[in-house]
């Protein structure tokens, strides 16, 4: 097992290196820089010239990567182009705001998703399953900034429950309630989103348990509902769900950008938005590469939970 | 016309093979005239079908239908709720909202479609390329559609957009190219598992060169999966599409577009107080998602050569 993981882990150093390549090479293809946004364009050509020299825009490609590359190992992402804070400082406060929304937004979809789908595929055609398939439904046709802006609009607009946007209430000492209260839409949103995907999984994975040989033999037994389901299907029906957590979670912390964005919550999804339009260049790289690395962790926690769920699977 | 007949032999080669043991007196009956009778009788999938179908032609009447033009505005009526002139009202600068509305459809519409026509046509060329060669091309392609799919989709999305720069024709370009791993696997599962066949052997031994075996034989056998994945990705394009324009990356004003059209929504103040604005946009994309979506599901049904009638 540790030989297995420290195999995953050194394979994916050249993968994290490509990823940096191709990253920046994306990058520096876009026309324009953030001298010719931040300058007023009655400024000569001449000062803008100085600028860019002072912001080392003016080297050679292989120049710059490589020296981006030797920062990166010394653990300094650069600085922002937009305000020169220190990129790690800027993405190092957007982390924690991100974690705790997605975090609770998709412990609480599959908190949601796993009763309530392996309830519906016990008993298809039954409320349960109607249910399901109307969350199902509300995942792929509701976009998140109009769930978003329907619940503001209801919530906090109209009935005033709930703040429509930010972290904390200004000008208050900001406690855990406070931020409750200011978690409750976003998070509402989001779960909305998430949950359909994973309910249709959870119901088509345990169905396809349901039919097998062994359920078929438990039932024979004269075995309760209960141990059927628990004991004989669960653990057979979470593989394919295993893989899906392992490939939501780059999307729990990077692709909640448009939820963050209408409720002004500060996360990496709204600087990532931020740095798009100042063509803030360090700040979106920055955030391009933990989304990469998220990306390989999650595939590998997948991995080594199969073997968690599933003894048949062996890693050498 | 031959190759049409072709494609067709092709289907119902696969059909028949799935249930050859029923001796069904309908056996006269196409594949295709079966497949549209189980779609008709799918109440949800009819039902999305049409409502998409009203939407497709006021999209494409939509400059009949508009009681005004989608950049006239009215210097009388900015931001002025629903009236007899403006039925859904106007916006801050009075342009009339049920016409931009209309004109939207157009553009969210045809960039949903264009988009998705891009993916089915990388996808197929790509996956059937793989399947049929195998070896080192399909290594190469499979490892390209494995790194699209590890992306954070939206993320990158955003980030190319924003470099191409936000426009009607980079948004379908970009959805275009980000698409169609998908697809490629499909195709490519089905050559894989119809290359050994013994209708390929017999092509092969006609002495019909490998392009054409792949493209007349073998890859419209993937149609029926296609065709689903497509539908569904057209949903997810035009969402897509309308999470860039609200983000302003994506369709550029003044040209309408359902997402950009909630833009203005993400100021508190027009959220509130004008909700004509913004409702109307977001309405639309979800029920054209949605019968989108039933469409899909009522093929993916109709399609299926597992089920009998």
């Amino acid at each position: 097992m540790s030989r297995y993981l420290i195999r995953r882990l050194l394979i994916m150093i050249p993968v994290l290196i490509g990823i940096t390549f191709i990253n920046f090479c994306i990058i520096n293809l876009a026309p324009g820089d953030a001298v010719d946004l931040m300058i007023d364009p009655n400024v000569s050509e001449a000062d803008k010239k100085v600028r860019r020299e002072a912001l080392g825009l003016d080297d050679p490609f292989l120049v710059r990567y490589f020296g981006w590359m030797r920062e990166l190992v010394r653990g300094n992402l650069g600085y922002s182009y937009a305000t020169y804070e220190p990129v790690a400082k800027r993405v190092g406060e957007r982390v924690k705001p991100t974690l705790i929304l997605g975090g609770v937004s998709m412990l609480l979809a599959y908190a949601l998703a796993l009763p309530l789908g392996i309830a519906s595929a016990v008993k298809p055609y039954s409320w349960v399953d109607y249910l399901t398939s109307l969350l199902g439904l509300a995942g792929v046709a509701l976009p998140t900034f109009f769930s978003g802006l329907v619940f503001i609009y209801v919530f906090s607009l109209k009935f005033d429950w709930f703040p429509s946007g930010g972290m904390h209430s200004l000008g208050q000492p900001g406690g855990g309630a406070d931020l409750v209260r200011h978690m409750v839409l976003p998070v509402l949103v989001l779960t909305l989103t998430n949950i359909g995907l994973i309910l249709r999984l959870v119901r088509s994975s345990t169905l396809e348990v349901l039919r097998q040989d062994y359920i078929r033999t438990a039932w024979a037994k004269g075995l309760p509902l209960r141990l059927v389901v628990f004991r004989h299907a669960l653990r057979n029906s979470l593989i394919p769900i295993i893989t899906m957590a392992g490939l939501q979670l780059p999307t729990l912390i990077a692709g909640s950008v448009i939820t963050e964005q209408v409720f002004q919550w500060p996360g990496m999804g709204w600087l990532t938005v931020q740095a798009i339009l100042s063509r803030d260049y360090p700040t979106l790289m920055a955030l391009n590469l933990l989304a990469a690395i998220l990306v390989l962790i999650g595939n590998l926690l997948a991995d080594v939970l199969y073997g968690v769920v599933d003894p048949r699977i062996r890693y050498e | 016309m031959q190759a049409k007949q072709v494609i067709i032999d092709g289907h119902r080669q696969v059909s028949r093979q799935g249930q050859s043991e029923v001796a069904d007196p309908r056996e006269a009956r196409s594949y295709w005239g079966i497949v549209v009778r189980r779609f008709v009788r799918h109440k949800l999938a009819f039902t999305g079908f049409v409502i998409l179908a009203l939407l497709v032609l006021a999209a494409i009447f939509a400059p009949w239908l508009s009681p005004h033009g989608p950049y006239d505005m009215d210097i009388e009526a900015f931001g002025a709720p629903p009236s007899w002139n403006h039925p859904l009202g106007t916006d801050s600068v009075g342009r009339d909202i049920l016409s931009r509305l209309l004109h939207a459809s157009r553009v969210s519409l045809a960039v949903g479609i264009g988009s998705v026509l891009l993916n089915v046509s990388v996808g197929v060329l790509l996956g059937g390329i793989a399947g049929y060669l195998g070896g080192l091309a399909d290594s190469i392609i499979m490892r390209i559609t494995e790194m699209i799919l590890s992306f954070p989709p939206l993320m990158i999305i955003l980030v190319l957009v924003s470099i191409l720069g936000p426009s009607l024709f980079n948004v379908v370009l970009v959805l275009g190219l980000l698409g169609w791993p998908q697809i490629c696997r499909l195709v490519r599962a089905e050559v894989l598992r119809l290359k050994e066949m013994e209708f390929v052997t017999a092509a092969k031994a006609l002495g019909i060169p490998d392009q054409r075996i792949l493209l007349r034989h073998l890859v419209p056998n993937a149609f029926p999966p296609v065709l689903v994945a497509a539908t569904f990705g057209t949903a997810q394009a035009i969402i897509a599409e309308a999470s860039l324009s609200f983000l302003g990356m994506g369709v550029q004003p003044p040209t309408a577009s359902w997402g950009n059209m909630l833009t203005d929504a993400q100021s508190i103040g027009v959220l509130g107080s004008m909700p004509w604005l913004w409702l109307p946009a977001g309405l639309l994309i979800v029920v054209a998602a949605l019968s989108i979506n039933f469409v899909g599901d009522g093929l993916r049904d109709a399609l299926d050569p597992r089920l009998k009638e």
